[in-house]
């Protein structure tokens, strides 16, 4: 008989990079992240008898991100209140965040500004599918939204980078 | 602005859409110059991503605080002998083919760069940009074995779209593929290992000029041909009839 201890170094522990990835771009602090990933991993490993699908991936991130989710509304360190699904209009930029403002201040770290800038379900989205190479339906099971919700997020997370890159060079040149 | 089918198209870049419905989004790309930039831009936001934007590694003494944190998990209801944790398997392969030779190699073919292209220099041009891309240790720009990945990935960074099959079962695997230039004009190249051996399957836009049928330049084999609107190439230091079975294949797909 596979034993927990090993099925969970097999098949969670490999993901462990993409839990790790995610809880920065989340947090936005290293400190935080560390905190995070360790509480994912020991509430996987207590829940891992009970995990019935067939992909671990999606999962072990459905699991960073609720810890990110708890510990921000502990915390009210979460920046923003959630999205309402579907709402396609305009979004602002979360508010002035020191660690955003910081990195803006260096030219060449803007792009990462700018991510960490978004909204959290369209830099999620967008984390998952660019540095991680997550499906529409890994990503749909990783947030718990529907594909469709997936698909209109990526693409606002590309129009919204897009025209800050754009109106950022503007800036430059005038 | 922005076109009906975008989200459509977004999901033909993401490697989403396969099969017919992947020709006939291909197809509306092809005409709509809404989508082309959306192709355009969503490649550049990507490549810069990639470039610029960390994607963070999990720090050492994190993994260990994991482990011990399992270790003490493990040992909470019955007591198990401590195992210690296996490593995650080690990054994936990439890119891993410099050789020795290959950076001589290089520098005696970089003159040829400067030639027009002609079926003699042809064979040469190829190889240059193969072994080039050797020597820089970065012959592939995009790391996947799917073709639904590698395919839409040149949409948006090329005015053609190339040929992508798997030939796994035939022992070449798709390995990922990257944007080169042969003779002066840009080419995608589709990225294939035979045992130890890489290929590369240039192909660009066919204008009209003559193509040696097959070379062999410092050691690499290379096979030509025009197929529609396009001129391939496949060079490799893999044996000339291993080269030829693949490049058999490669003419077999229907596309």
């Amino acid at each position: 008989m596979y034993d927990h201890r090993q099925r969970f170094e097999a098949l969670v522990l490999p993901h462990m990079d993409a839990a790790y990835n995610l809880a920065r771009w989340l947090s936005r602090s290293p400190a935080d992240a560390d905190d995070i990933v360790q509480d994912a991993m020991l509430r996987a490993f207590r829940g891992f008898d009970g995990f019935r699908g067939d992909n671990t991936r999606p999962w072990i991130l459905t699991i960073v991100r609720n810890c990110w989710l708890n510990r921000a509304t502990d915390t009210h360190r979460r920046g923003h209140a959630p999205l309402p699904e579907e709402d396609d209009q305009a979004l602002a930029f979360d508010g002035p965040d020191p660690e955003a403002q910081a990195l803006r201040a260096s030219e060449s770290r803007r792009l990462e500004a700018m991510i960490a800038g978004l909204p959290e379900e369209f830099r999620t989205a967008l984390i998952l599918r660019e540095m991680e190479d997550l499906s529409y339906r890994e990503i749909a099971e990783a947030t718990g939204a529907p594909i469709g919700t997936v698909m209109s997020r990526l693409a606002r997370a590309r129009a919204l980078l897009k025209n800050q890159w754009s109106a950022e060079d503007a800036d430059v040149v005038r | 602005m922005s076109c009906a089918e975008t989200l459509r198209t977004q999901a033909f870049i993401d490697g989403e859409i396969t099969g017919s419905e992947a020709e006939a989004i291909e197809r509306h790309i092809e005409g709509c110059a809404d989508c082309q930039a959306f192709c355009a831009d969503a490649a550049a936001l990507s490549d810069a991503i990639r470039a610029e934007a960390p994607r963070h590694a999990v720090p050492a003494a994190l993994r260990r605080r994991v482990e011990a944190i399992l270790n003490a998990e493990d040992a909470r209801p019955a007591p198990s002998p401590v195992r210690s944790a296996r490593r995650a398997p080690s990054s994936f392969w990439r890119g891993a083919f410099s050789g020795v030779g290959v950076t001589a190699l290089a520098a005696g073919l970089a003159t040829l760069a400067f030639l027009p292209p002609s079926p003699d220099t042809l064979t040469d041009q190829v190889t240059l940009a193969h072994t080039n891309a050797l020597t820089r240790g970065r012959t592939i720009e995009v790391v996947s074995t799917d073709h639904h990945t590698v395919k839409p990935w040149f949409a948006g960074r090329l005015p053609l779209s190339p040929p992508v099959a798997d030939f796994a079962a035939q022992g070449y695997l798709l390995t990922g593929g990257r944007v080169d230039r042969v003779a002066g004009a840009p080419a995608a190249v589709v990225v294939y290992q035979h045992g130890k051996h890489e290929i590369d399957l240039f192909v660009w836009a066919d204008r009209g000029s003559a193509l040696p049928s097959a070379g062999l330049s410092h050691g690499y084999h290379s096979i030509f041909w025009k197929a529609h609107d396009l001129d391939f190439a496949a060079v490799s230091d893999t044996a000339a009839p291993e080269l030829a079975s693949f490049v058999d294949l490669v003419r077999a797909e229907p596309e």
